[in-house]
């Protein structure tokens, strides 16, 4: 589904956070939302998926005001990975998954959503761990089931704050790499907040580079040029050309 | 988007996670014969042996006996009324747990039971309600215990209402509530202290007496009105389970599935807070339940809400049941209020759970 987020402006405490920000995705899309820390990316993500309400201007998926859908319906449309939220109580891997299947289930957990969910831990390569308790894993482990939570969720459009910021190098190839894959074959629209500019080159279809609020540059990898980089970070920085893609090795602070 | 399922893969996951759930199932079936067993041994025991097969003949054709007597006027209430006290106090707790995602929430955590105890001092004190007598058994009895048992309720209303009030302000936010509710415990118990200072020697006693908690002095209709709250709030969290399990993942992953969290903590506090405030002052405070029960679930069946609040009336009921058997014919003909054989058995049995490992929590 295509996902267009029309001049929103968000404020905590007075204090501006996005303004009038305007930005697009398509289905079968990975879009990266890059910039410096309180850029607004993750105040974005949380716009798209209602946690927060923007003061003026409207996120629309298909042509659909996000705001007049009720909770459940805009559940099964939209999905999200919020970055390093604590749980609870422990519960199986194959719950903590499961849980993702609530905005399609009724009173009783069905075939399907057993099936969804069995799939989706298979494809994560999570079988191996299916009935261990979420608290004994790996922070990598456990980013990677949050995830297929997500993922089970079935949704159109996949939100993703810093889905890599706890993995080895391996693991944030692996996750990136399903992620797309999965984009690809569902056709789903993903945005992913994401810190790492190489990554951010490799995994996406479009980059969206943020700076105080705003949009300030979008398009393919190309708009990681060491002039959008200084203007965005305040780093110096050569992007180079390696093996098909775009590498950015930082210099210094300008 | 779809998940082709034709390659099977996954299946065994699938299949171990219905063993685990058929596991759940049979530990449940268990535990609901077990208290049945242990309800039919208790209605048995006492002062006078019923054998159980008289027990059963009794129930079934009424009878105008001393026996049935003792059945129907003694024995089952204080059974029924364990049952359902011991359920409601460990629901309650287990809710508690989980709208406020600490393991530490129970009635006390909340200042819910303080609440009760400061209702019960205030209408005994102030009141004048709680003047003591002599029962023929040589056991004191509080006068006018419908009025402290309303001022208990009321009070603990109050306090319910005013952690809910308070936490509203702050979004209802866990850490507000139990902010909120450790304020106001000991703003309670400051208050109970205050008056107790003022009290003279019957109050005093008559107050102490009230603090044990004890399951005797339930009759039909506190019974009737426990299951009415108890029966109602257990209903509403199992139904709500899988918003229970979503907050449990945290509270943006719980609205990112449509749960609406702010609703789901309010109505949880709320149900599991009456509960708690018509069982404490129908029978008085009965520690550990609330707080130790959940967390023996949670060790035993992992902790899905699926199960949790189902398994923990049940653990409740029985564990409460199994106590108060055991207060009154342990040292018989002397009967112990249950509440103090239930602190002493569940600290030790807490501080077990906490030395055993964290992974539960």
């Amino acid at each position: 589904m295509r996902l267009e987020v029309r001049g929103i402006r968000v404020a905590y405490d007075g204090v501006p956070v996005l303004e009038d920000l305007t930005l697009s995705a398509s289905p079968g899309e990975v879009l990266s939302v890059i910039g410096p820390n309180g850029a607004g990316k993750s105040t974005l993500l949380r716009c798209v998926d209602r946690i927060l309400r923007p003061r003026t201007g409207a996120v629309l998926i298909d042509g659909k005001d996000v705001a007049a859908l009720d909770p459940v319906r805009l559940a099964r449309v939209v999905g999200y990975v919020p970055h390093a939220e604590t749980r609870g109580f422990p519960v199986t891997v194959f719950d903590a998954v499961l849980v993702g299947r609530r905005p399609h289930m009724g009173w009783r957990v069905g075939a399907r959503d057993l099936q969804v969910v069995a799939e989706v831990i298979e494809v994560l390569g999570l079988g191996h761990l299916a009935m261990r308790d979420v608290t004994t894993l790996s922070g990598g482990e456990r980013q990677k089931v949050v995830l297929a939570r997500a993922l089970a969720q079935e949704p159109e459009v996949l939100l993703l704050d810093e889905p890599t910021s706890s993995l080895d190098l391996r693991h944030q190839l692996e996750v990136l790499g399903i992620l797309r894959d999965r984009v690809r074959a569902t056709g789903m629209t993903a945005v992913m907040a994401i810190h790492d500019l190489n990554l951010a080159a490799r995994y996406s279809d479009r980059i969206a580079i943020l700076k105080d609020g705003r949009v300030f540059a979008v398009g393919g990898p190309e708009v990681l040029t060491p002039a959008n980089i200084e203007a965005t970070y305040g780093v110096k920085a050569d992007v180079v050309r390696h093996a098909g893609g775009l590498v950015v090795i930082p210099a210094e602070p300008a | 988007m779809s998940v082709s399922g034709e390659r099977g893969t996954g299946s065994e996951f699938v299949r171990d996670y219905e063993h685990h759930v058929a596991r759940r199932r049979r530990l449940g079936a268990a535990c609901a014969v077990g208290l049945l067993i242990l309800a039919g041994v208790s209605v048995s025991t006492g002062v006078i042996d019923i054998p159980v097969r008289q027990v059963l003949a009794t129930l079934l054709d009424g009878g105008g006996t001393r026996v049935s007597a003792v059945i129907w006027s003694i024995r089952l209430p204080r059974v029924l009324g364990a049952v359902v006290a011991g359920a409601g106090l460990a629901v309650a707790g287990a809710a508690m747990q989980s709208v406020l995602r600490n393991p530490l929430g129970s009635p006390f955590t909340l200042g819910i039971s303080h609440a009760a105890a400061f209702g019960a001092a205030f209408a005994i004190i102030v009141l004048d309600a709680g003047t003591l007598g002599s029962t023929p058994a040589d056991a004191v009895v509080l006068r006018s215990l419908h009025v402290v048992t309303v001022s208990a309720f009321l009070w603990s209303l109050l306090a319910t209402l005013a952690v809910l009030l308070i936490a509203g302000l702050r979004g209802a936010t866990p850490e507000s509530m139990v902010l909120a509710g450790v304020a106001l415990g000991s703003l309670f118990t400051a208050g109970t202290a205050a008056m107790q200072y003022f009290a003279d020697d019957v109050e005093l006693a008559a107050f102490v007496f009230w603090t044990f908690g004890d399951i005797g002095r339930v009759t039909w209709n506190d019974l009737g009105l426990m299951a009415a709250v108890t029966l109602p709030a257990a209903a509403y969290l199992t139904a709500n389970r899988w918003n229970y399990s979503a907050l449990d993942a945290g509270e943006e992953t719980a609205k990112s599935l449509g749960v609406d969290v702010r609703r789901v903590r309010t109505w949880g506090m709320m149900a599991s807070s009456l509960t708690t405030a018509v069982i404490v002052s129908l029978v008085g405070i009965i520690g550990f339940v609330g707080l130790v029960v959940p967390h023996m679930v949670r060790k035993v069946s992992g902790g899905e809400q699926r199960f949790l609040v189902p398994l923990s009336a049940l653990v409740g009921a029985t564990l409460l049941l199994a106590s108060d058997t055991a207060a009154r014919t342990l040292f018989a003909p002397l009967i112990l209020p249950v509440g103090i054989l239930t602190s002493f058995l569940g600290a030790p049995l807490f501080i077990y759970l906490v030395a055993r490992g964290r992974e539960f929590w």
